[in-house]
């Protein structure tokens, strides 16, 4: 009996564990494409925003 | 993605309904095998009913790997090759489950967790290779070229697959052969009853469609890892 036991908790461990991480993932990810698009967004609308006026001028 | 949503949703909902009809049929209404004297042999033997989908669901799980990475080989689309890494993945969860659960099982029936037969040797070296191919992608920077190693690996490492499967056949082994046979050879090793059947490809299709249903899922998830990849070239190089 306790084998049994023992194989059907590994069985649902491992599947919720494994189905938990690729929710997990999936949340990061999609933080991570608003923050990008925000980004793009942004520099979109503000007009002649380029790389030298956002970088940090060298002493 | 609303639709996509709701099939998810759905389909998690019937999953889940139909996985407690598994263990209530797999714990409750299957039969005992006759030939099996013990009754920790008798319990072991409902661990069956959970172990074998969990590698029928590896296999082809593998199998639409090989298959996306031809596929991809072919066209180049790198929507294949998210097919392939999704799939895998999923493979190797439920192999994880399959050689623990197994040795769980051998535990009473053989009295060794683990024994270096022909099935278990095999199934340890697809295990390993399906590992390796995860730490490849993972070592590989470039997209493209991850992509054709990643495919050509697919194919080569699901040879191991009908070795695996075969191998029980081919040679001398402790492992059962239970399906194909008519009393179950092997040590452990019991008859189909009818019953037994019944409850046994209902297990396989619930198997199947968790399989389904995590492939939408993981497949999403490396959509999207693909589009931060895009945003990320775009942000870099704008």
């Amino acid at each position: 009996m306790i084998y049994l036991i023992a194989a059907y908790i590994v069985v649902w461990i491992i599947t919720f564990a494994f189905v938990a991480t690729i929710f997990w993932r999936q949340h990061q990810l999609q933080q991570q494409v608003a923050w990008m698009e925000q980004l793009l967004e942004t520099e979109a609308k503000i007009p002649g925003l380029d790389e030298s006026k956002t970088s940090t001028p060298s002493i | 993605m609303k639709h996509f949503n709701h099939l998810v949703t759905g389909l998690f909902i019937l999953t889940g309904l139909l996985m407690l009809g598994a263990i209530v049929l797999a714990l409750g209404i299957a039969p005992d095998p006759v030939n099996l004297a013990t009754p920790t042999e008798r319990f072991a033997q409902r661990i069956f009913y959970f172990h074998v989908p969990n590698w029928w669901v590896g296999f082809l799980a593998y199998l639409v790997a090989a298959i996306a990475g031809v596929l991809y080989l072919i066209s180049r689309r790198e929507q294949w090759d998210a097919v392939g890494v999704s799939s895998i993945e999923i493979g190797l969860a439920f192999n994880t489950i399959g050689l623990i659960s197994g040795s769980i099982w051998a535990k009473p029936t053989w009295n060794t967790w683990w024994t270096w037969e022909p099935r278990l040797t095999t199934a340890a070296i697809g295990w390993l290779m399906y590992v390796g191919y995860l730490m490849l992608r993972s070592a590989i920077e470039n997209s493209q070229r991850r992509a054709r190693f990643a495919a050509v690996f697919s194919i080569l490492a699901f040879l191991d697959v009908p070795i695996i499967f075969l191998a029980i056949r081919w040679w001398r082994t402790i492992h059962p052969v239970v399906i194909g046979t008519e009393g179950g050879q092997g040590v452990g090793g019991f008859a189909l009853g009818p019953t037994i059947q019944l409850v046994f490809f209902f297990c396989l299709g619930t198997f199947t469609l968790l399989y389904v249903t995590l492939m939408l899922v993981r497949l999403r998830v490396e959509f999207l890892s693909q589009r931060v990849e895009r945003l990320r070239q775009h942000l870099m190089f704008r």
